[in-house]
Parts: C-alpha cells; structure tokens; sequence
C-alpha cells in the first residue's frame, strides 16, 4: 500500500522536453551551417580567378576592366577605403559633438527625445540615401565646389555614406559617456572643475574604449555599405588623383559587386572575380567587427570590479613623465602640420597659409579664455554639431516629402507603371515589398526565435555555443551585398530557383536572422530568473516554463526586436537586386517562383534610369520611406505600450 | 563668549530650504561651522546630512530637480548670491565622498588634475603639490614609488586617501566628508580618523558619520538631524553628555524609533 503511493523521482526517460532541446539546438546549428555555407560559396567560387589571376596580382593590380580580361583590385580597395575615411571626417566630428551633448549637456528631459530623432536616420533605407545624395548632393557639389567636373565623386559618397554612419556613433558613444559613473564627474565637480572641464578630461577619456568601438562601428557600416555609394561616387575605377582630390570619382567592392553582378556570365573568370572581391570585402569588415568587439569588451572590464582588470584598463596617458611633458608639443606641432597640409591642398598655398593662422590663433584665444567663457563657447559649438544633425534630418526628410507627397494619388498606388515606368503607378513594387516582407517574416521568425530561446535558455557555455556565437555575430555584420551575392550564387543558380519571391525572401530572411537570434536571446535573459524558478518549483517542466512564463514574459522584446529587423529588410535593395526582383512588370505573377517588383529596387531603377521620372522617383521614396517608417514607428509604439504595462 | 564663536565661524548657513521636485529635503537649517574644527553631522538614514553637506560647496546645483532657499555664508559672501562663482566656491570647499572615487588615471595624474584645471602648469610645482598632499594624507610612503600606476590598483582605504590628497591638491579651506569611512574596514578606518584630526590645524572639516563613537571622538560640533530638520547644534561634548532635546538623547543612546 505505502509502496504504491510512492512516487518514483528516479524515471527518467527520452521525455518531450529533450525532444524539443534538439531540436531548438538543430535550429541553432542552421545558423552556424548558414554561415559556414555562406563562407564556402563565396570562397569555393572566387578560386577560380584567383588561379587564373594571381592572389597578389589581382590585389596589386591597378586597373580593373573585366570585359579586358584585367583584374587590377586595387582602385577598388583604395575607393573602399577612402570613401571610409572620407566618411569618418564628416561623421566623427558630427557623432561625437551630438553624442556628447545628448550625455552631458542637454538636460534630462531632452535626451529622451534627441536620441530617438538620431535613430530615425538609421530607418532610413540607404537607396533613399542615395537617391538624396544623386538629387541634391551632386548637383550642389558640381555647382558650388571650385573645381568639380563632376558632382557623383567620392566626396559625395563620403558625405552620404557620414550621415549614414552618424546614428551608430551617436547611439554608441552616447552610451559610452552615459555609463561613465556618476562618481567620477562629482568628484571632478566638487574641484572646482567645470562641468566642461569634467566632461574633456575625465568624463570622455573614462568613456574612450566605448568611443572608440562607436567609430569602428560607424566605420564597418559604411565600408559595407552599397547603395549610397553605388549611386553617387559616379564609379570610375581610378585611384584618385592626386590621392586627397576628394572631387575625383571613385569606385567602391560594394558598388562594383552591385554593377556587374546584374549582367556577369555565371561561371566566366569575370564572376569568379565577383566573388573574391565579395571575399575582400568580408574579411574587412569581419576585421573591423573583431577590432570593435575587443575594444568593447575592454570598456565591459573597466567598469567591473576586477582590480587587476582595472589596472589594466587604466586611462593610458603617456608612460614616461619625459615623454608626458613633450607629447603636447608633438601632438600639436603634427597636428599643425596636417592642418596646413589639408587647408593649402583645398585652398591653395596663400589662402591655405592665411586659413591655418585663423585657426590657430582662434585655437588660441579659445584656449585662453578664461573656463566658464570657454564653458560657454564649448557648449555653443556641441549645441551648434546637434542642430546640423537635427537639420539634415529635417533637410533629407524634409525634401523628399516635399516632392513625393504631392505625387501620391489613388491611381499612382494602384496603377501599373507605363512607358518604362515614367508614367503610371507603382502598384506592383508595393504589393511585391508587401509579400517580400511577409516571405521573409515567415521564414527567419520561426527560425530565429527557436535559436534564440535555444542559446538564451537552453545552452551552457561550451564550446559549441561560443562558434555558435560567433557565427551569429559575424553573420549580423556582414555586407548586405554579400548577402545578395550568396543568394544570387546558391538559391538562383544553384538551387534553380532563378530570380524569384522565393529565392529573395530566403536572402532576406538570412540577412535579418542573426538580428532576430539576438534580440531573443536578450530578451529571454532579461526574464527574471524568480519567475523561473517559481514555475519550475511548481513542478513545471522546461519547456512549459519556457512557453508559459518565459515567452510571455520576453514577448514584448522577441516582437519589437523582430518588427525592427523587418523594417530593416523592407529597405533593402542590395539583397534582392539579383534574386528576386525586376525593374518592370505590366502583370505580376502568383506563384513562389515569380520574380516581383519591389519598391527600393524601382527607386533605384527610376533614379539611374529613367531621369525624367522625376515625379515617379520622388513618389516612390515617399511610399518606401512611409512603409518603412511606420513599420519603425509601429516597434517603438509596440515598446512604449508594454513598457507601460509591465514593469519590474 | 558669544563674540568669540561668532569670530571664528567660517560658513554660516541661514534658513536653509531644499527642496528635491515636490518633496522637501531640509527644513529651515541655521548652523554656523567653525574655522579649524571639525563639524559633524549625525543622525539617522534619509534624514538630509549628505543634501545639507552638499549645499556647502553647491554640489546640489548639478541635480536638475534641486531648488533652494536661504544663505549660506562663507567668509562673509553668500555663495548662493548670483553673482556667486561657483568654481571657485567649490575650488575653496573640496568634498570627499562615501565611496572613494578615484579617477581611473594614474596616482600622480588623480592629484594633479585639480591643480592643472586652475592652471598650474610647471611640472616642478605639479611635482612639488602631489608630494606634499600624498604626505598630508599620509599615503606619500605607500605609494611614492608607483606614482605611475592605477590609481585604481590601490586598496579601498588608500584610495581614500588618495582622494583627500586629491581634494587637499587645490589648496581648499575647507573639507567635506559624507561617509568617508562606511565602505572601510576598522584599521583603514581609524587612519582616516587620524588624518581627519592633523588636517584639521589646517583645514576646517565638516563630516557625515554614521557612528557615533566616531562622531564624538573626533569631533568639535555636532549637529543632530532628524527628517530635514537640525533638531540640535552644539559642542560635541555638550551633545553627547547632556542633549537638550529629548529625541537627541533618544538617538545617541540607542534609543530609537
Ligand atoms: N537626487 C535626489 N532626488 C530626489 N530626492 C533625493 C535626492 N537625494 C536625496 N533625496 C531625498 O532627500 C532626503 C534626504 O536625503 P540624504 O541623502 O540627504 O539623506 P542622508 O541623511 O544623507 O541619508 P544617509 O544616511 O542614508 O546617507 C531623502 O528623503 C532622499 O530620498
Ligand atoms: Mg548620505
């Protein structure tokens, strides 16, 4: 009788919950099989030009014409990076004045709405960038730069390509500042320092690490970058000249990739020489990913409690007390020296002379104002760097609505494009976005969530899940060109399934996934272990503790996360270009194979294209940017009604 | 008697209401602080002592929420007045907080900081200031010869120490200490005390303390607070051997509440 009662604690057996384990794991492993397959095609095709053209060769080489047979990469590289750099001159300034004034000037109840206004830039799909860039940036540089031939050049794209940039320096670095403690400004305060004084010597060298991951962030998304540049740099495959001749045009990877895949033969040396370009271009910014991580875990040490971390992570001013009194007189002395080097080449040798002394001697009389007036001026020029970013917003955005919104009627959103698409509507490039964002939706959530609750609530840090990790986190960085490429390469050719909804959706869903995987992941770990705990000391099992407590709970992170991605990939056009998309249709087609119109790519079509279409071009971005916007909006709606609902 | 108080009182605070948002922090607080004395202020959690330290030297200014009302006098100027520089205000009133809060620079650039910000430039003066404020704060032997390291690779009581180096580095008249002991063991502890009681030939000292030992044993004046209000003000002796009100004497001897 008592036997009987006794329950057994010692059955275990093959349960439902190891079931879904694996297969949570199995999902996740897709992830890592994803990127390794990714990394296989690109590599497997580059090797045939590589053979043919010789590694050094082809990286050396300075002249890049394919329909010659030459494969001289260099002009490109050297574009890649230059445009970069350029970029950095326009973004590191802007960034870091906003970044600094949101964290330590504005007062608290600004930075709740400055914030956000910077991370609207990144909503913003790069083709519209573009499209901005060929519409009011081009013309103005041809008609105002003293000198200019032409207004598509790299100075073009490095301005594009820096407005780009400044939403992750801004929000990067702002947190940086913002995580600096409290401490250490109070303690610079209570000497008498000025709040200025606090934020240059302490606060922003304290803060240094995570700025410094802002601008190699910054930096990776603009070197993968494609549209913005592709439609302005005007694409010459030169290196510039001379080297700083910023008016010069240039030729990005990106932009080459995004040109010449739309009409390579599959398999010619010429394809294969896509390919290692793409591989080039991959293992840049997979550099710059791994340079910014390990600068990022630094900032993570220094603020731990880990002494000999600490030690380690001590402000660097210079070693030796020598070398500490003479570094000042260096730093400056160089910095004069670039200064008039830079002013001479753009202003020629007497204005150049007469501009570096201005500079100088305002350098001076700024240093030497007394701290509160320098206080004062300071804090005017970072309010000065806040309102040009705020103005550009409002310019790009501004200008775009102004020419698009009088465009749009019932007939241009319902109507078939006519005569090449300069007359008529933009109906199929709507309802294709539509069944691309819906396609991609239905493949990359089921599989990005079920990896996401894997590695948040299943995994235990072994090795597994650290390659896992990391094959995630570089799969969330990588060009979405290389993306494009990838599909084009396995799901097009390779799996037949030629330009189609299907072979897009695939690409697309890939693209976001790793963002999908991440924002899960968070999102489950945030779920307070209590309530786990609670749930499982009930007698619940795992995975009715996952799905009942944990997944509800982590609900509203796992949807505002995936909305973002989806908005992310409803503007992107280098992804679809080649594999799903067509400049024209008079009838769209109703299966999965058919290929679609899509609106970033006809924007692109329009704007290369059809340059009389003005009014269809400005129509269509207004449209994209609305659909994008408010898929945007919707998330942070979605994020301030359940941040309201639930609080712990 | 009254005169001679009167002559050597450095800060005087005059009505003093504080308000955070809505809710008010200090009621109506008059207390003078007396030139190189040390002033405590005790009494129990949330009752205002760090909000009252830190109008002295204006720290208040930098909480968005804060206003206040009422003078605080030093050396006859009100520093609430408008034309007030605050800097300066702060550069002659240092404050050492409950956590130590060195820098994360090295030692000898955590104690030149202050001086460089007011404009001392020449490296033999830098050299000669650290020296003398690392000796005055008794941490010159320790760490003389790693001048260069972290400041933060120092031990909780020596980085202490290092911050009362660091404010003693702009040459102030007076100190504020919330709590400089609370996050430290005894031995560091009963330093800090001894320091406290050297410095104050040279400086006026005004600290926060929790305890009361510690209160009455290095003190001169104590005040006693009790939900924003200065319940009592006098010579430490008097508070603690024979309080006038009864809910000091309640306090000081335990009980409470
Ligand atoms: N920044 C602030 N904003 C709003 N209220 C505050 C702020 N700082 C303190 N207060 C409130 O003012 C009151 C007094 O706080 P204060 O820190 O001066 O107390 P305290 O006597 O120093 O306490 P403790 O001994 O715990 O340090 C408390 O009710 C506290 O909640
Ligand atoms: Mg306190």
């Amino acid at each position: 009788m008592e036997k009987a009662d006794r329950v057994n604690f010692m059955k275990r057996s093959f349960d439902k919950d190891d079931l879904i384990r694996l297969g949570l794991m199995a999902v996740a492993s897709a992830a890592v099989v994803i990127v390794l397959f990714i990394f296989a095609f690109i590599i497997s095709n580059s090797l045939d030009s590589v053979r043919e053209v010789g590694l050094w060769d082809f990286i050396s080489g300075s002249i890049w014409r394919p329909s010659g047979g030459e494969f001289g990469a260099f002009p490109l590289i050297s574009g890649t990076l230059l445009v970069t750099l350029g970029a950095l001159m326009f973004a590191l300034p802007l960034g870091l004045g906003a970044a600094i004034f949101i964290s330590e000037i504005a007062p608290a109840r600004y930075r709740n709405i400055l914030k956000p206004i910077c991370e609207v830039f990144s909503g913003i799909p790069s083709v519209v960038y573009g499209f901005f860039g060929l519409m009011v940036v081009v013309p103005f540089i041809l008609n105002n730069m003293p000198g200019a031939t032409q207004g598509e050049s790299w100075l073009a794209g490095s301005f594009m390509l820096g407005i780009m940039a400044l939403p992750t320096i801004i929000t990067v670095s702002e947190d940086a500042l913002n995580a600096v403690p409290r401490s250490y400004r109070e303690a610079s305060l209570a000497m008498g320092a000025t709040r200025w004084e606090t934020t240059i010597k302490v606060v922003v060298p304290a803060a240094v690490s995570g700025i410094t991951a802002a601008i190699i962030l910054g930096m990776g998304r603009a070197i993968g970058e494609t549209m913005a540049v592709l439609m302005v740099t005007g694409n010459a495959a030169i290196v510039p000249e001379p080297i700083w001749n910023m008016l010069s045009p240039v030729r990005t990877l990106t932009a080459t990739l995004a040109m010449e895949m739309s009409y390579v033969a599959v398999g010619s040396t010429h394809y294969s020489a896509l390919f290692f370009l793409a591989l080039l271009l991959l293992f840049i910014v997979l550099l710059v990913n791994f340079l910014s991580n390990r600068v990022m875990r630094r900032t993570k040490r220094k603020f731990g409690c880990d002494v000999k971390a600490r030690k380690k992570a001590l402000l660097k001013l210079p070693r030796s007390r020598i070398w500490s009194e003479y570094s000042h007189l260096i730093m400056k002395a160089v910095f004069v020296i670039l200064l008039f080097v830079a002013l001479d080449s753009w202003l020629g040798l007497l204005y150049g002379i007469v501009a570096t002394v201005a500079v100088l001697a305002l350098g001076t009389a700024y240093s030497r104002l007394p701290s509160g007036n320098r206080q004062t001026v300071s804090y005017f020029m970072m309010a000065t760097v806040m309102a040009t970013v705020i103005l550009l917003l409002v310019l790009i955005l501004g200008h775009i609505f102004m020419r698009g919104l009088p465009v749009l009627s019932i007939d241009f959103l319902t109507q078939y494009p006519r005569n090449a698409g300069l007359s008529g509507g933009i109906y199929p490039a709507i309802v294709g976005t539509l069944k691309l964002i819906v396609g991609t939706m239905a493949i990359a959530l089921p599989l990005g969530i079920g990896a996401g609750v894997y590695l948040g609530e299943y995994s235990r840090d072994s090795r597994g899940t650290r390659l896992l990790r990391a094959g995630i986190e570089n799969l969330n960085g990588t060009p979405s060109i290389v993306f494009g490429l990838f599909g084009f390469a396995a799901f097009v050719i390779y799996f037949g399934m030629g330009y189609s909804l299907i072979a897009g959706c695939l690409t697309l869903a890939f693209l976001i996934l790793p963002v999908i995987i991440r924002t899960t992941e968070e999102a489950v770990k945030t779920v307070p272990p209590e309530l786990k705990e609670a749930s499982l000391a009930l007698g619940a099992s795992k995975w009715e503790t996952v799905t009942k407590v944990v997944l509800p709970t982590a609900f509203p992170g796992i949807i505002t996360g995936s909305i973002l991605a989806i908005g992310r990939a409803a503007g992107e056009t280098a992804p679809i270009m080649f594999t799903a998309v067509v400049a024209y249709q008079t009838r769209m087609g109703s299966s999965l194979m058919d290929p679609v119109m899509a609106l970033p790519y006809h924007l692109y079509y329009l704007a290369t294209n059809v340059p009389n279409a003005q009014d269809q071009q400005y129509g269509t971005a207004v449209v994209l940017l609305l659909i994008v916007m408010s898929i945007f909006l919707a998330a942070s709606l979605l994020r301030q009604y359940y941040s309201k609902k639930f609080k712990w | 008697m009254v005169n001679e108080m009167s002559n050597d009182t450095l800060i005087d605070i005059k009505g003093l209401n504080l308000w955070y948002g809505q809710s008010q922090a200090l009621y109506d607080v008059s207390m003078p602080v007396h030139k190189n004395k040390i002033t405590a202020l005790i009494g129990p959690s949330g009752c205002g002592k760090s909000t009252l330290l830190r109008t002295i030297n204006r720290m208040n200014d930098i909480i968005d929420s804060c206003r206040i009302e009422g003078d605080i006098n030093y050396n006859g100027n009100n520093i609430y007045a408008p034309a007030c520089n605050v800097m300066s205000v702060r550069k002659r009133i240092g404050m050492i907080f409950q956590k130590p809060n060195p820098f994360p620079m090295s030692i000898y650039d955590n104690i030149t900081y202050g001086p460089k910000i007011h404009g001392v430039r020449k490296k033999e003066e830098l050299d000669r200031i650290v020296e003398d404020c690392l000796k005055q704060a008794v941490l010159w032997e320790e760490v003389k010869d790693r001048l260069e390291d972290s400041a933060m690779g120092l031990s909780g009581g020596q980085q202490q120490r290092l911050c009362i180096a660091r404010a003693l580095s702009v040459s102030p008249e007076v100190i504020l200490m919330d709590e400089p002991t609370s996050a430290l063991d005894p031995i560091a502890t009963a330093k800090i005390e001894d320091l406290a009681q050297q410095l104050k030939e040279k400086y006026t000292v005004v600290i926060v303390t929790h305890n009361m030992q510690q209160a009455s044993r290095i003190s001169d004046y104590t005040g006693f607070m009790y939900m924003g209000k200065l319940v009592e003000f006098g010579e430490t002796d008097d508070i603690f051997t024979r309080p006038t009100q009864e809910l000091t004497e309640r306090y000081i001897t335990g009980r409470f509440g």
